[in-house]
């Protein structure tokens, strides 16, 4: 089926399929699912509240009425501005709606209980970013508006949660007694992740640049590399342990500038290990996947082979190399959670304290910010892979 | 005879002899561990745990190609194409998810032990496979798809008979992936108390016991060397029968 | 043995084929020729039915085609692609198999059947058959493109653009094999094709198409001599005009009692073939000769060169 076709056997329809699931989605979401959960303390399983229970009627009211005609906006053939409008705007309102829960639902003095989001709650949101993520797609937006976009949401969401509206809901209860921990794991997951990926790139683009003159230099070394990606995280951090405590301990030097056994030395190790491969076989293969005519014409017109690098390789290969390094950054920050299983802090530390207490809000204390930030990682440099390509 | 070969070979005895009598090694680790600590562990066999892992690790592999597959296939149909620039999306967001979250968020639906292990070992695993299996099956020339048409094929033939044949190659690297992810996810499985060999390595690290620690990770780092090869190499016995 | 009736096919706004109606007799062979965008492939794959017509109907062997399942359809009329498009992951024996694996043959007939058609394509089945389409040049690829096609028999064979991925030396040697297993195997042929070279060679008649309009029909001759509208003028109108028309023409037409010296030229030779020798021998007229090397005349430049000339009204 051509394109031509396609759109014309599409223009026959007056709903829009995925906007019509994403609508019946949320709706039965709202209406079937718990809105909320109700949890008599951190650690006890919760009791699932309707939405009608779980907020005072014109709140609920409210919501239902908001959500429906977003559903029909979305269901029907609309224009991708609208729909990234409405969706936003049920994400919002939704988010707000539960950070009434716990007032209507708690009395004032129980300090124990917890109100978090229910899977209704769950399928009507994530039901509703789908719909504004596929508008993005759908606006074609350009590189810079696509990260403004990014910056905005983002904005909004911080504007949320700084205005004190979801401070009674679980997750911020959690946050609230570790605020100063958070912002210190939060350092040092950024500090684990970019760190180690600036120390890939550093050594990664000369190791890069030696596969791409040296094909017997290649082989070698990105199979080795291949070698240490295939290690499982954790065994290469603890793996790591016994080689850096024994340089701590023989090496004055190196215990001085912090290198220890545990902590945060073979995490960074580690990663940076990791991010090697991407980095290095990135390089190698956007250089090798610059067009031959391109170099040839450049040789042709008197370049050295150095300028030939600098002025035709190099940005013909941007894009490519952009778009490896955000894969390099995404896994990376994925990663910098285990680390926190050798003491190397970071996100993690929140996520396996959770793990161990069972207490499900205190692990999305620590997997909500480490997705959000892989997000808008990628999203940011996805768009600098697409302005480099332009 | 190369290098690479004899490494292998090494590899798969060295493993194959601390599994069968770990006891031999005790001088190799003995320096590692604290004054009179065990140097081998002994909580629990080895070569039970390393079958534990494995079979973790297959069960959930087998479940995350099939669902992988499946979902590859079904937006790549005309009935579901409108889902699939969606599911792309989808896809990619989903590889923002580190997995020790997909874990940890599986335990209150399912408690602890193996369960929320597998889950997390399946959803993680379908993301490599699905975006393989589209590329894969993307890469069917158009022509030959014209021919598969005109030759007189259905829609299930053309898609058994050529589609499928010729995304093998990409199928296979799709399920390498998802098996070194699954590997390393199975690992920390033993967060949520399910009995891989995780367990060896997070109890060195609680005992301060780095004989643990080695031998625990250096195990799995060997099995997922050794799985990844393999998958490899099958890999590269496809994409030699199934040419583009 | 094929009818199109009025028919169309429109995308959208616009309309790729316009109330197109022709017809092609058994064991006849149909060129259809025109630029890219005429809506020629599109028309082509309408009969197989890899395209839906918006309008009209295609007849073959007497039975509506979108009354028979497409796939059931295929099986029975062979289909040539340019560059053969064959599977990349099969070899040449399976890819040539295909069709009469999907109507079950038994494994012998297959054997046998491909076996056949690669010593008819001139390709040897044993060292051939197993070999893979990166191991094959393009000619060989398009030849197993042929056999694959012409496996189940069919008695249609439509071709796309056959030859136009191969290079001039191939595709001439291509276009003479095609001409002589259709002799053989008594196919009725539908070929798309731009060139009009091409399709005065391996057309029995030529369809020519402008923006999803049939502007004209009839043998070469006709086509090149009194191109019906500007467009199909265009289309043939060029300097050697005059060599393709004789190049259509046999030196059997103009044979003429008398006797010449010099070189003798064979009576089946073509038109042009004939001014050739004499243009090089600067001879006025030459001796004519039978296959068994009979004298039957003599053949006059005079002739030859009014032969070459546009026809009067």
């Amino acid at each position: 089926m051509t394109a031509i076709e396609a759109s014309a056997a599409a223009g026959s329809s007056t709903f829009d399929r995925l906007g019509l699931l994403a609508a019946g989605v949320a709706i039965s979401g709202l209406a079937l699912g718990p809105f909320a959960t109700l949890k008599p303390n951190r650690i006890l399983d919760g009791a699932p509240v309707s939405l009608f229970a779980a907020l005072s009627p014109p709140v609920a009211a409210a919501v239902m009425l908001l959500a429906a005609a977003a559903a029909i906006v979305v269901a029907l053939r609309t224009p991708a501005l609208l729909r990234l409008l409405a969706g936003l705007a049920v994400a919002a309102a939704l988010l707000i709606a539960l950070g009434t829960a716990p007032s209507h639902l708690v009395a004032r003095d129980d300090m124990l209980a917890r109100i978090g989001p229910g899977w209704g709650f769950w399928l009507a949101f994530l039901a509703f970013a789908l719909v504004a993520s596929d508008a993005i797609v759908r606006l074609r937006l350009r590189p810079l508006m696509r990260v403004a976009a990014l910056a905005l949401v983002l904005a909004g969401a911080g504007a949320l949660f700084a205005s004190g509206a979801l401070d009674d809901l679980s997750l911020l209860k959690e946050y609230a007694p570790r605020a100063q921990a958070f912002w210190s794991e939060a350092r040092t997951h950024l500090l684990l992740s970019f760190g180690s990926v600036a120390a890939a790139l550093t050594l990664g683009v000369p190791l890069g640049l030696a596969c791409h003159f040296s094909p017997r230099f290649e082989g070698p070394a990105l199979g080795f590399l291949t070698a240490i990606q295939t290690i499982p995280s954790i065994a290469l951090f603890a793996l790591l342990i016994a080689p850096l405590g024994w340089l701590a301990a023989n090496l004055p030097s190196a215990s001085a500038v912090g290198i220890s056994g545990v902590g945060i030395a073979p995490a960074f190790v580690a990663l940076t290990l990791y991010a090697l491969l991407p980095v290095v076989a990135g390089v190698a293969s956007a250089l090798a996947s610059t067009p031959r005519d391109a170099v040839e014409a450049a040789r042709a017109s008197g370049m050295t082979e150095r300028q030939a690098l600098l002025l035709v390789k190099a940005p013909l290969a941007a894009p490519r190399l952009l778009a490896s390094l955000r894969v390099t950054l995404v896994q990376t920050i994925g990663l910098a959670t285990v680390a926190a299983l050798i003491g190397a802090g970071g996100f993690g530390t929140f996520v396996f304290q959770g793990m161990g207490q069972t207490a499900i809000d205190l692990v999305l204390l620590g997997a909500v910010p480490t997705v959000a930030l892989a997000f808008a990682a990628s999203v940011a440099l996805d768009a600098a892979a697409e302005a480099a390509a332009r | 005879m190369n290098v690479a070969f004899v490494a292998r070979v090494a590899l798969i005895v060295s493993v194959a002899a601390f599994l069968a009598a770990p006891s031999i090694f005790e001088p190799l680790l003995r320096s590692l561990a604290p004054e009179g600590a065990p140097v081998i562990y002994r909580h629990a066999n080895l070569a039970e745990l390393t079958a534990l892992h494995l079979g973790l690790t297959a069960l959930a592999l087998a479940a995350s190609a099939l669902v992988g597959v499946i979902l590859a296939i079904s937006v790549t149909q005309p009935w579901g194409r409108e889902f699939l620039p969606l599911s792309r999306s989808l896809a990619n967001a989903g590889q923002t998810f580190p997995p020790v979250a997909v874990l940890a968020i599986a335990v209150p639906a399912v408690g602890f032990g193996a369960e929320p292990t597998l889950i997390a070992l399946i959803i993680y695993g379908i993301l490599p496979v699905f975006e393989n299996a589209l590329a894969g099956l993307g890469r069917a020339p158009a022509r030959a798809l014209e021919a598969a048409d005109a030759c007189g094929m259905t829609r299930a033939q053309r898609l058994r008979k050529v589609e499928l044949p010729l995304a093998l190659p990409a199928i296979l690297a799709g399920l390498r992936l998802a098996a070194i992810s699954g590997v390393a996810t199975a690992t920390i499985g033993s967060a949520v108390a399910a009995r891989t060999l995780g367990e060896v390595v997070f109890a060195g690290l609680a005992s301060n016991n780095l004989a643990y620690v080695v031998q625990g990770a250096g195990l799995i780092a060997a099995l997922a060397i050794l799985i990844s090869d393999a998958l490899l190499a099958m890999e590269r016995k496809a994409a030699e029968a199934f040419p583009v | 043995m094929i009818a199109i009736e009025r028919l169309s096919k429109r995308y959208g706004e616009t309309a790729a084929v316009a109330d197109v109606s022709l017809e092609i007799a058994e064991g006849e062979s149909l060129a259809i020729v025109g630029s890219s965008g005429s809506g020629k492939s599109t028309l082509l794959k309408t009969i197989n039915r890899l395209v839906e017509p918006s309008a009209g109907r295609v007849v073959v062997d007497g039975e509506d085609v979108s009354t028979v399942a497409p796939h059931l359809l295929r099986r029975r009329i062979g289909y040539v692609m340019q560059g053969a498009g064959l599977f990349p992951h099969r070899t040449a024996f399976e890819n040539i198999s295909t069709t009469p694996r999907l109507l079950r043959w038994e494994e012998p007939r297959i054997r046998a059947r491909v076996d056949e058609l690669l010593t008819l394509l001139g390709l040897d089945p044993a060292t051939y058959g197993p070999r893979k389409p990166h191991e094959l040049s393009g000619g060989e690829q398009q030849r197993v493109g042929v056999a694959r096609a012409l496996a189940a028999e069919p008695r249609v064979l439509l071709m796309d653009e056959p030859f136009g991925a191969l290079d001039p030396a191939v595709r001439a040697k291509a276009q003479v094999d095609l001409a002589a297993l259709r002799k053989r195997l008594g196919l009725t042929i539908v070929l798309v094709t731009h060139d009009m070279d091409e399709a005065a060679r391996l057309g029995d008649r030529i369809a020519v198409m402008h923006r999803g309009r049939l502007l004209q029909q009839g043998t070469p001759a006709e086509i090149f001599s009194r191109p019906a509208t500007p467009e199909v003028a265009a289309l043939v109108a060029s300097d050697d005009r005059p060599f393709r028309l004789l190049a259509l023409g046999s030196v059997r037409d103009l044979v003429e009692p008398g006797s010449a010296a010099g070189d003798p030229v064979a009576v089946e030779a073509t038109l042009r073939g004939a001014l050739g020798a004499l243009l090089w021998s600067r001879r006025d007229a030459a001796p004519v000769v039978g296959a068994g090397g009979e004298a039957l005349g003599i053949v006059t430049l005079k002739r030859l060169i009014e032969a070459g000339a546009e026809p009067k009204a």
